[in-house]
């Protein structure tokens, strides 16, 4: 359960940063030494599931694959004029540094997703925005008001449920082409949007009168504070990094 | 930004960005099967649908930040349910909202016609795809490819967010929730210029 | 802090308000005081600006609103105008009407330390405060529940507690019941009496029902359609010189008020008011009796239900039902929240298919009709009418039905032209059905229901959110529908609707079947009973039970 303490504020920091620096390489060993790492990490130092894991990993795995190949059929001509050809078969043509570009493009999507499950899968909603308020100084009026918001998202499900049942039973047929199925689309959004609105004033309301101006608060009843094992946790990805980019040089 | 706000507006925005932040995440699916066929260029096609908040939040409370603000809630809402994009969908998305709040903030938050809304969706669409370059590495890929890429998400962006985004908002308008906000305070004015 | 001793707690002098210079005033020169310790129930029809009084009453209009206000408001002695912005709401706490929109935290004990945040506690005494909140409202290990998990009772709840932990001076409740079942309503009231007797509170109600507060408020102001004030006196003072008043505004009185009328020595303790009940009431309790009889339908059967269960990811919902409705019946699924009413309903109109057991409709498995087929048999009303619109206006969508079926299009215009005239709705046309007001809303959505004459028709909780005046609508259309032989089911937790117009009840309770048969051989069971399983007695009832006990102790003696 160690990631789930790491202070979200700085979790959110250190995953950007690493993602902003990856971003300047494009070496598929690279990011393979450091995704290795995120796994061991992730699994190691919290009680994620594997099942939710991969379950959340899948998307991206299908979307690296889309560009891998679109980078290998449509390479950047003009990088590859002092290349190593190594296939040619009609106008397409490999070479070795446009396949390790195609890899690493591949790979990058990967890494990136596993970096981002390191977040999203060991950080609560509410510590978060209780953590950006207290670190990042958000002002108090939009978190609470992103909080507030973020409750009405089963509401939202439940009442789009129902008004698919609603439609069913009043005989709306299953779209069949574009056009019906926009016009559907917005026979859901709209009344979706509407009650959500109308809830929207009604909690503003029921804020204000708690009390609640948005000034900045004096005392936190829970508290998120910055402690060594931030540093750590920081420390660790800043190895990783160093051991990725020195195993990566090597293979190179 | 928002110190003038009033709270409601606040939390408008933020019910707002919850309900398309759920759209959102429905059309990433959508967008993963299309590039896992298509390669990325599959997203482009649907990608101005995720810029479609910052139009109505904008169209509707009128306000500076409105853009900006909405689409980084939404980004951010999709974080807090498990989108596995993760904190990065928070940057992208402000770099989204600010390429429509540059267009808004071009008129000085005075004219909110079609056209202007449709440029605002293109300005989202001329950010997101400045960061994609650098972030999705499109440096590698051939540039005439790249190019259609662009004209694509475009377009997307003129279409699914500027146009949809007004439909949308217009209709909203008709079932009288959005009386006390501006786009009401300005379709009155509008409609009492053309009875007198 | 400017508060000054023995002046009223909140006062209005003269307070008009209007949403917009244009419009008509919501609230009309209206005066009245409140003091510390005092019970004061606001009542009138809706549109009477209600709700608006009670945000002005502390202090939410017309700061955040974009509307005028004429007139002055005092709290504490101390005009509004010399309180800081938000001040005032630090000492009025308030409790709304919705129990889904009120909370801006996910879990209880996140949503109390929102409020005692905002008055700057330390740490320590926040603790405290939501402990002592939590227990004083029946909440106690409760702090790590998710809100939006619990009940539309238990959601009020974290509301009052809210307020306690907040030790607001003056509590205001804007018809905080509406939404909720009658018994999780009773429990909350009692829970607010006994809190108002140890606190010295005080509280100020708006609801548009009195059962249940008469007892213990001690002051009501009425309020009219025009937002003027037309009683502001002792509540029992009222009841007795102007009950005219209450009558023509549509506040319901408890039935035992009612039976009081024009009486001079008016109680509104109930207790002491059986003590000396005279003969004359008692006769028209017994009346009121003997104007309900069903008979047992021997008609065929339209829907057949054998040994259906039912469950959602391994959850067991539904419990080897079975039952029979037989044509042109009027029947009540009754039951707690979450006992399977809904779900029951939803299977019976053919919305799920994956259950065990069998369902058929005139003889056929449910199943085996085309989407189109039952469509045209069975009728659903949902709860929210707002969730069953499909269309932008409300002429497109009275005529939905119609236009499926295809029939021709001058036939759908006088059918929809000559409906919209009986639900009161020409002229409304081209407005968008979500624009209407609560009760035009119900009608649009009954009426899209039944233009196409269908014989079964489900209503889910027709009355919720409901005023008297849109009950009384409802109530006449179904005992129309009763006596041109249709079927109807209806789910529902108001007790005094079954008891009106169901021929038969089904009582659900965690997904079994604990009673079939008519309502009087229901209510024969007793509110202990029924209680059990999260209902009341409704109150003629109740009285008339007592009647008859009371008489044979008597008969004894």
């Amino acid at each position: 359960m160690w990631l789930h303490t790491i202070n979200p504020s700085v979790k959110l920091l250190t995953v950007l940063a690493s993602v902003f620096v990856l971003a300047l390489f494009l070496d598929p060993v690279l990011y393979l030494i450091f995704w290795v790492g995120l796994i061991l990490m992730t699994f190691t130092l919290s009680q994620t599931s594997w099942k939710v894991w991969s379950l959340l990993t899948a998307p991206f795995v299908f979307m690296a694959v889309g560009y891998v190949w679109t980078a290998m059929l449509f390479p950047n001509e003009s990088l590859m004029a002092q290349e190593t050809l190594i296939f040619e078969w009609g106008w397409l043509r490999l070479t070795e540094e446009s396949l390790l570009r195609s890899a690493g493009l591949g790979m990058r999507v990967i890494t990136f997703s596993a970096l981002s499950l390191l977040f999203v899968l060991t950080t609560k909603p509410t510590y978060f925005m209780l953590s950006l308020m207290q670190q990042l100084k958000l002002p108090t009026r939009l978190a609470y008001g992103i909080m507030a918001g973020y409750q009405f998202l089963p509401l939202i499900k439940e009442e789009f449920q129902i008004m698919q049942r609603a439609q069913q039973i009043r005989g709306v047929g299953r779209p069949r082409t574009i056009k019906e199925r926009v016009i559907q689309w917005k026979s859901f959004i709209i009344p979706l949007l509407a009650s959500a609105i109308r809830k929207a004033e009604r909690t503003a309301i029921a804020m204000e009168s708690k009390g609640f101006t948005g000034e900045p608060r004096t005392h936190w009843y829970r508290k998120i504070s910055v402690g060594q094992r931030d540093f750590v946790f920081i420390g660790i990805i800043g190895a990783l990094f160093l051991l990725s980019y020195i195993g990566s040089s090597f293979f190179n | 930004m928002t110190a003038k706000w009033k709270l409601s507006e606040i939390i408008v925005l933020s019910v707002l960005a919850v309900v398309f932040a759920v759209v959102y995440l429905a059309f990433f699916q959508v967008g993963n099967v299309m590039a896992g066929i298509m390669g990325p260029i599959g997203y482009e096609w649907i990608f101005g649908i995720w810029f479609i908040v910052s139009i109505i939040a904008a169209y509707i409370l009128r306000r500076p930040g409105a853009a900006f603000l909405s689409e980084t809630i939404a980004g951010t809402v999709e974080v807090l349910i498990g989108n596995a994009v993760g904190p990065m969908l928070i940057v992208s998305a402000m770099i989204q909202g600010a390429g429509a709040e540059a267009v808004f903030a071009a008129t000085r938050y005075k004219r909110w016609g079609l056209w202007v809304l449709m440029l605002a969706g293109m300005g989202s669409s001329v950010t997101s795809f400045i960061w994609g370059y650098f972030i999705s590495g499109y440096g590698a890929l051939d540039p005439g490819y790249v190019a259609m890429m662009f004209a694509i998400r475009l377009a997307s962006g003129a279409l699914l967010a500027g146009l949809l985004g007004k439909w949308i908002s217009d209709g909203l308008y008709q079932t009288g929730v959005l009386n006390s906000y501006a786009i009401a305070r300005d379709k009155k004015r509008e409609f009492h210029a053309k009875a007198s | 802090m400017p508060k000054r001793l023995n002046s009223p707690v909140i006062s209005f002098d003269r307070v008009s308000y209007r949403h917009s210079e244009e419009l008509d005033p919501v609230v009309n020169n209206v005066s009245f005081a409140i003091h510390q310790g005092d019970g004061v129930l606001i009542a009138g029809p809706s549109g009477a600006g209600k709700s608006t009084i009670t945000m002005l009453m502390n202090g939410i209009l017309p700061a955040n609103g974009s509307g005028v206000m004429e007139g002055s408001i005092h709290w504490f002695g101390t005009p509004a105008s010399e309180w800081t912005s938000g001040a005032v709401s630090k000492h009025i706490g308030m409790m709304f009407q919705d129990p889904e929109s009120q909370f801006c935290m996910t879990t209880v004990e996140e949503e109390l330390a929102f409020g005692l945040e905002n008055l700057h506690l330390p740490r320590e005494e926040m603790k405290s405060r939501i402990i002592s909140s939590l227990l004083q409202t029946g909440l106690a290990g409760y702090e790590k529940r998710v809100i939006q998990s619990l009940s539309g009772g238990q959601k009020q709840r974290v509301a009052l507690a809210c307020l306690l932990a907040m030790k607001t001076d003056i509590l205001l409740l804007d018809e905080p019941f509406a939404n909720i079942d009658p018994l999780s309503r009773l429990e909350l009231i009692q829970c607010l009496a006994q809190l108002k007797r140890t606190l010295d509170l005080t509280i100020v109600v708006i609801d548009h029902d009195l059962n249940g507060w008469v007892e213990w408020m001690n002051r009501a102001i009425l309020l009219d359609s025009e937002g003027s004030i037309q009683v502001n006196q002792p509540l029992k003072e009222a009841l007795t010189q102007r009950y005219e008043v209450f009558d023509q505004l549509t506040i319901d009185l408890p039935l035992f008020i009612q039976l009081q009328q024009g009486q001079a020595g008016l109680t509104v303790n109930e207790q002491e008011w059986r003590k000396r009940i005279t003969e004359e009431q008692v006769n028209r309790i017994r009346q009121k009796q003997d104007s309900v009889k069903h008979e047992i339908s021997l008609s065929p059967p339209v829907i057949e239900v054998n040994n259906l269960s039912y469950s959602v990811k391994e959850h067991l919902i539904l419990r080897d039902i079975s039952l029979t409705i037989r044509e042109g019946e009027t029947v009540a699924f009754c039951g707690h929240n979450g006992a399977g009413k809904s779900t029951l309903a939803l299977l019976i109109a053919g919305l799920f298919p994956d259950y065990e057991g069998t369902i058929s409709l005139k003889g056929r498995p449910v199943e085996e009709y085309a989407n189109q087929e039952i469509r045209s048999e069975i009728g659903y009303v949902f709860q929210n009418p707002e969730h069953q619109f499909v269309e932008h206006t409300v002429v497109d969508d009275v005529g939905f039905g119609l236009r499926v079926k295809k029939l021709d299009a001058d036939m759908i215009k006088q059918r929809v032209q000559a409906t919209l005239q009986k639900i009161g709705l020409s002229g409304y046309e081209d407005r968008h059905p979500l624009s209407l007001s609560q009760g035009q809303k119900r009608r649009l959505s009954v009426a899209g229901m039944t233009i196409d004459d269908l014989n079964i028709l489900l209503l889910d909780e027709p009355t919720y959110g409901q005023d008297a005046h849109s009950m009384k609508n409802l109530v006449r259309m179904l005992k129309q529908r009763q006596m041109e032989g249709k079927t109807t089911l209806i789910v529902t937790h108001d007790m005094e609707l079954v008891h009106r117009l169901a021929d038969r009840t089904i009582l659900l309770s965690n997904g079994e079947i604990k009673f079939q048969g008519t309502a009087d051989a229901m209510w024969d069971l007793g509110e202990v009973f029924l209680k059990q399983h999260g209902l009341l007695l409704p109150p003629s009832v109740r009285l008339q039970q007592w009647i008859g006990g009371f008489q044979h102790v008597a008969a004894h003696h």
